[in-house]
């Protein structure tokens, strides 16, 4: 965790938070604030991950329910907002609690399992284990884009 | 040189208005030659321009300019006339001093390029140009006596460059590094009443204001619900109060300084249409009107393209060629005219062109042939459906790719621009009679005034723009205004005698809101929120009005405005986002029966009001038929087990009555339709005319014909045709549908 190692072997610092009971990850240098639930505004006939609306600071912010992009039970907490920024655009992951910032070293990180499906084989691009766990790499750009195809959308044309 | 930097992109900017402007002079000096106002004007730029060229040591710039000047004074002093060559030749220099203004720009040099030639074929064609004027004989004779170019203070033979002075009387001013500011404030004091700002700063100019504005909603709404505050400081609401109208005067200037003319856009286009008529061997006449019109300075950079498209599909496709014209009676000169004005909140640009129109059997085709629909769907498409699928991409119907157009890219990126910024485009044409394209553009993107609505527990904001009028649902003024079931769910309303097809959004939304549908009926509750999109209106119903009010619009991302139903959203004084209706995606999702542009004829609007409005249906033997709206109450739909037969009618039960449904095709031609459907869709009369319903296969549209009536071949049911897109149809004589009807009439049942 230290620049040595830095420069020795590359690293990749994300940030790890859970969802229903799994941990999952992104690249932490996206995240640009985290903070807890707020009022969000419901978009009709929106995808089905998004689940409002959020004013960041005279910003209109998506927030998308990661339980409901990554396939699991929605849940009734109220949840934990991330917000990240990628290819100009700026969302708000609700997730059910933070972990923490890590350093993973990139040789250790592995591909994910052939078995997962839906929303999880369309965003996680990665898996290393920690925490005598494993713990899914998300990829933002992933959890962005595949939202415009959800059943509701489809539904609209 | 470093000193001269600031004077040389003065001159750059500068001479890039200059040399619009001679753009537009040359071409309007073409089209009156003895413009001799005009000329001097050309040459006085063109003279500028040299100057400064000669002062800054921009040698080619000042040799090719010093050759139009030349070309110039031959023509100001009679011995050329300006016939098509001369004007290229002086069209062709704007160009080269264009392109070596922009390399000047670029490189802060002139470049390699060379133009000693083009100056050699300035040279020739003056010379050419005045040896046709001696071999055509004519005696010189000026309509006036030659008038002097004046330039009393403007600086400036540069030495160097001038060999061969024009006839000028110029002072001999030493070489002046205010040649072009000198002659500018000739040309207008205004001009020095400005000041040339960074884009970048008054954009941020604006969204600050647009954050003030937010700020002082939210100050205003907190005040409002603070009785605190006011006890304890009586002059609260006071200074809110200033500071809300200094905001709203603020925001008003703000935004104003983002307003540019349209003039902009328009300026470029006598050039563009000349250049390409000649291209294309045709003659056009082009006419400008409203190049004053205002709008927001990002929005003229965005209809550039689409519109200049535009501009070249009418010259290109649209306009025939002379001969093509004379033989079909018109003139030979095509007329091309462009019109701006504003329309309840909105720029609308017309492009007119007296051309051959659309060809709709060759676009007819294409669709087919594209798979875009079936033949037999084509066949049964309307003309003004059928001129749609230009907007397909692809879509090009013309026989040969030109240089100009027809390479399919164009009208599906038009509205595809035009649309991005909230924008339309629509089209009418008629064949041999020419086309007009429509393009509606909002006047700004940043602040607009808006209606917020509610329904169930969600707000929602409609653009003030497309609002028309809002109708209370509630009883005791459901009189006039009945909600009713109507065609296949889709509810109408009656609204002046119009049938008003009704959206709920809580319906829409699969919200749960007081107005809905399903109880719209029975009891009617909530508000129609009447939106006009292009030439139609539909009712938008939601729970409530709350408020009207500014706001901000904020850019929503790609994916939320790929629903196509916001136009984004803005943060209400206490902070809440709420997302802002698109009118147009909402009557696309909801489906609400549109209808193109009726025609293109220029006060047809105002004859369309005082005509009589026909619903025009299809019989369930497939007649076209038409029925006057004001003989309809309501569209009704029954299952077909409701139907019942009683004294050789068909009768269904509603609301505990009894009403006859009446078959149009047994009226006509004597033999009934059989009732081969699962339901029955019904015209319902209006009560007067009893309980009486007319059964049809569907609904086609509501339509404003063309001329009036003509009752020249009435009878047997009939009242006489009116002809609706050139097809002539038979309006219904209801009253003769009605079994008994005068009787009926007679004994009115009470409700």
């Amino acid at each position: 965790m230290t620049s040595v190692s830095t420069a020795v072997a590359p690293i990749r610092r994300v940030c790890t938070f859970v969802v229903a009971g799994r941990s999952f990850a992104v690249d932490a240098a996206a995240v640009q604030e985290v903070f807890r639930g707020t009022m969000t505004t419901p978009v009709p006939r929106g995808p089905a991950a998004i689940r409002g609306l959020l004013n960041l600071r005279g910003r209109i912010v998506p927030a998308i329910d990661m339980r409901r992009r990554l396939g699991f039970d929605p849940s009734a907490v109220e949840g934990i907002h991330v917000v990240l920024s990628a290819g100009g655009e700026t969302y708000s992951l609700i997730v059910d609690a933070m972990a923490d910032v890590i350093d993973v070293p990139v040789m250790t990180i592995e591909k994910p399992s052939a078995g997962v499906e839906g929303g999880q084989r369309e965003c996680i691009d990665g898996v290393y284990a920690a925490h005598g766990g494993l713990v899914h790499l998300l990829s933002i750009e992933a959890i962005f884009s595949g939202l415009g195809e959800t059943a509701t959308e489809r539904k609209l044309r | 040189m470093n000193d001269n930097e600031e004077f040389v992109r003065e001159f750059l900017v500068e001479s890039a208005e200059n040399l619009d402007q001679l753009d537009r002079d040359l071409v309007a000096l073409e089209v009156n030659p003895r413009d001799e106002q005009r000329l001097a004007s050309i040459f006085r730029t063109v003279h500028t321009i040299k100057g400064s060229s000669g002062f800054f040591g921009f040698a080619k710039l000042g040799a090719i300019t010093h050759g139009g000047e030349h070309l110039l004074g031959q023509l100001r002093d009679g011995k050329i006339d300006l016939d098509d060559d001369v004007a290229g030749a002086l069209l062709s220099l704007v160009d080269a001093v264009r392109s070596i203004l922009d390399r000047i720009e670029k490189t802060g040099a002139e470049g390699d390029d060379d133009f000693h030639g083009f100056s050699q074929k300035l040279a020739r064609v003056s010379d050419e140009a005045a040896r046709r004027r001696q071999s055509d004989g004519i005696v010189v004779t000026r309509m006036s006596p030659p008038t002097e170019v004046s330039l009393p203070s403007v600086a400036a033979e540069s030495p160097g460059v001038v060999d061969q002075p024009p006839r000028i009387d110029t002072p001999a001013a030493p070489p002046s590094s205010q040649a072009a500011g000198q002659s500018r404030a000739q040309k207008s004091p205004v001009t020095e009443q400005s000041i040339r700002v960074d884009l970048g700063l008054l954009g941020s100019l604006v969204d600050l204001v647009g954050e003030l504005v937010l700020a002082r909603n939210q100050l205003d709404s907190t005040v409002r619900h603070s009785a605190v505050g006011q006890d304890e400081h009586p002059d609260l609401l006071k200074v809110v109060h200033r500071i809300d109208a200094v905001t709203a005067s603020l925001q008003a200037a703000a935004l104003k300084t983002r307003m540019q003319p349209i003039e902009q856009v328009f300026s470029k286009f006598p050039r563009i249409v000349r250049d390409l008529a000649v291209t294309c061997g045709k003659e056009v006449t082009l006419g400008i009107d409203g190049a004053d019109t205002e709008l927001d300075r990002s929005l003229i950079e965005t209809i550039r393209d689409p519109l200049t498209h535009l501009v070249r599909n009418a010259v290109d496709h649209g306009i025939e060629l002379p001969e093509v014209r004379l033989a079909r009676g018109k003139s030979a000169a095509g007329k091309l005219s462009l019109r701006a004005y504003h329309e309840s909140g909105q720029v609308t640009v017309e492009i007119r062109d007296d051309g051959g129109g659309i060809p709709v059997d060759a676009v007819r085709n294409k669709a087919v042939a594209r798979g875009l629909v079936t033949a037999e769907q084509a066949a049964m498409l309307s003309e003004d459906r059928v001129l749609q699928f230009i907007f397909e991409p692809g879509f090009s119907t013309a026989a040969k790719v030109t240089d100009v157009s027809g390479r399919g890219v164009g009208m599906d990126v038009v509205r595809t621009n035009i649309e991005a910024i909230g924008g339309s485009v629509d089209i009418a044409s008629r064949p041999g009679l020419g086309t007009i394209v429509r393009v509606r553009i909002p006047l700004t993107l940043a602040i607009i005034p808006a209606l917020i609505v509610t329904c169930g527990s969600h707000r929602f904001a409609i653009p003030q723009a497309a609002v028309r009028e809002l109708i209370s649902l509630r009883a005791g003024n459901t009189g006039s205004a009945v909600a009713v079931e109507g065609l296949e769910g889709a509810p109408v309303m009656r609204l002046r005698g119009r049938l008003l097809p009704l959206v709920f959004l809580g319906d829409l939304f699969g919200i749960e809101a007081l107005a809905n549908s399903a109880v719209a009926s029975r009891t009617p509750r909530g508000t129609v929120v009447v939106l006009r999109i292009d030439d139609h209106e539909f009712g938008l119903v939601v729970d409530s009005v709350a408020v009207s009010e500014d706001i901000v619009v904020k850019p929503i991302v790609a994916a939320l405005v790929a629903l196509g139903l916001y136009a984004g959203a803005t943060v209400r004084g206490d902070g809440a986002v709420v997302l802002i209706l698109d009118p147009r995606g909402i009557a696309q999702a909801a489906e609400v029966p549109t209808r193109p542009q009726s025609d293109g004829t220029g006060d047809a609007t105002a004859a369309e009001e005082i005509l009589d409005r026909y619903l025009v249906c299809e019989s369930p033997a497939g007649r076209l038929v038409a029925v006057p709206l004001e003989d309809v109450a309501r569209l009704e739909t029954f299952p077909r087990d409701q139907i019942q037969r009683a004294a050789g009618h068909a009768v269904v039960h509603r609301e505990r009555r009894l009403t006859t449904i009446a078959d149009i095709d047994a009226l006509l031609c004597g033999t009934p339709a059989p009732f081969d459907l699962p339901g029955i869709i019904a015209v319902i009369l209006t009560p007067t005319l009893g309980d009486v319903g007319l059964r049809v296969r569907r609904i086609l549209e509501v339509v404003a014909p063309e001329s009036p009536i003509n009752r020249g071949l009435s009878g047997r049911g009939v009242l006489g045709t009116i002809a609706v897109d050139g097809q002539a149809i038979e309006v219904i004589d209801v009253r003769a549908t009605i079994p008994d009807a005068a009787d009926r009439e007679m004994r009115q049942v009470p409700a």
